[in-house]
């Protein structure tokens, strides 16, 4: 726009046409340029969020969000019903936990859109088959024990899974980094918009 | 209006400045790359119980059980050591080994009394478990843990990618600030 005024300007001094009506030219320009960084600004910035999410859990939902796995090797006590101590069970478990990718949300703070990721949940607890025993004494070491031994170890593996934070922080941790590399593609396309995505765990 | 275009100029003109003003000194370095590996590294976390066994010496003895529960750590990351960086012109080429097992260790603290279960020792003639034996049993089992966390594929990929997406986004942000779009090739050592 410069160069044309100048080039004008120019034209104006050699062959003496009529003064050209600049300042209509230039407001004319000027409500031009206001309607397209208007347009800019306000198309489907409103929807952008929602887009967002609805990208997302495409995502998600395509890649079945790996869920992170832990090994947990434990020791169960096994007591009779008053409570008296008759075996220590070692057991061989593993714990699955990741979030459930429907309760994702997003919002959007200016131009920075974030992931808001939900709590991590406990989806699956596993006690392998093979079970160590050292008996308080001998003669409590009955046909039937195994039984009572494989479901107290279910049961004590799925309470301190519940209660194990560094299970928790890991999962959380695995979470953002799977979550980060699923929408990297995504992240580059809102960038180039002008967009930055954030991830933040529900307690943040 | 002369003074309106003039405006306009000196804008346009600050505005060609602002924009020509890069930080040429902003350039991608391999020591910064390494620097980067050593963050990335992954840490994680599993609970596991070392046992051992004591032979009898004698037939007057018991055979004891030994057991101890603890909570344990696996470091994951790519050797620092081995990742190089080349720069030719806008091209930035990453050398960058698999993850492996940096390191293994025990969580502070989540080694207690309670941590001990131990078979009942003989009435008369007994037969100890020692403090040595004891470390042996934990030695054990943290070197069984580190290989089954080295046989982990998918988490050891989860830290070589951490590690690539951290020394991008490195890489990606000097680009920005040189005003240069930098295209990064990776490369395995292996």
């Amino acid at each position: 726009m410069v160069t044309e005024t100048t080039d004008a300007k120019t034209s104006t001094t050699t062959n003496q046409p009529p003064k050209p009506k600049l300042m209509p030219l230039l407001c004319g320009a000027g409500v031009i340029v206001l309607a397209i960084l208007l347009c800019v600004v306000f198309s489907g910035s409103g929807d952008i969020t929602i887009e967002t999410e609805t990208a997302l859990k495409r995502i998600v939902e395509q890649e079945k969000l790996s869920t992170a796995e832990f090994t947990y090797n434990s020791i169960a006590v096994i007591a009779d019903e008053k409570g008296k101590e008759l075996c220590h069970v070692a057991y061989e478990g593993t714990v699955k936990a990741g979030f459930d990718f429907s309760a994702l949300n997003v919002t959007q703070k200016n131009k920075t859109i974030i992931v808001h990721l939900p709590e991590i949940t406990i989806s699956s607890v596993n006690v392998d088959n093979e079970l160590d025993y050292i008996f308080v004494k001998e003669r409590y070491n009955t046909e039937d024990f195994y039984a009572k031994a494989r479901a107290t170890c279910q049961a004590d593996l799925e309470e301190k899974a519940k209660s194990s934070e560094a299970l928790f922080a890991t999962a959380r941790t695995s979470a953002i980094d799977t979550l980060t590399a699923l929408m990297t593609p995504l992240a580059q396309k809102l960038e180039k918009d002008g967009y930055t995505i954030e991830i933040q765990y529900v307690e943040e | 209006m002369k003074r309106l275009l003039t405006i306009l100029l000196v804008v346009a003109c600050i505005a060609t400045l602002a924009c020509s003003c890069k930080d040429n000194s902003a350039v991608p370095t391999e020591t910064e790359i390494r620097a980067i590996c050593e963050l990335a590294t992954i840490r994680s976390y599993y609970n596991n119980v070392a046992k051992e066994t004591k032979e009898k010496d004698t037939i007057f003895q018991k055979k004891r059980e030994m057991w101890i529960e603890y909570e344990g750590y696996a470091d994951l990351g790519v050797d620092m050591q081995e990742v190089s960086m080349k720069l030719s012109g806008n091209t930035v080429t990453v050398t960058i080994p698999a993850a492996k097992v940096l390191e293994v260790g025990i969580v502070d603290d989540t080694l207690t009394e309670d941590s001990y279960v131990m078979s009942a020792d003989g009435f008369l003639f007994k037969n100890k478990i020692t403090t040595e034996e004891q470390q042996e049993a934990i030695q054990k089992a943290q070197a069984k843990m580190e290989e089954a966390v080295s046989g982990n594929t998918a988490l050891l990929a989860q830290a070589q990618n951490r590690a690539k997406s951290i020394i991008e986004n490195y890489i990606r942000q000097l680009g920005q600030a040189a005003g240069t779009e930098y295209d990064i090739v990776w490369k395995d050592t292996n």
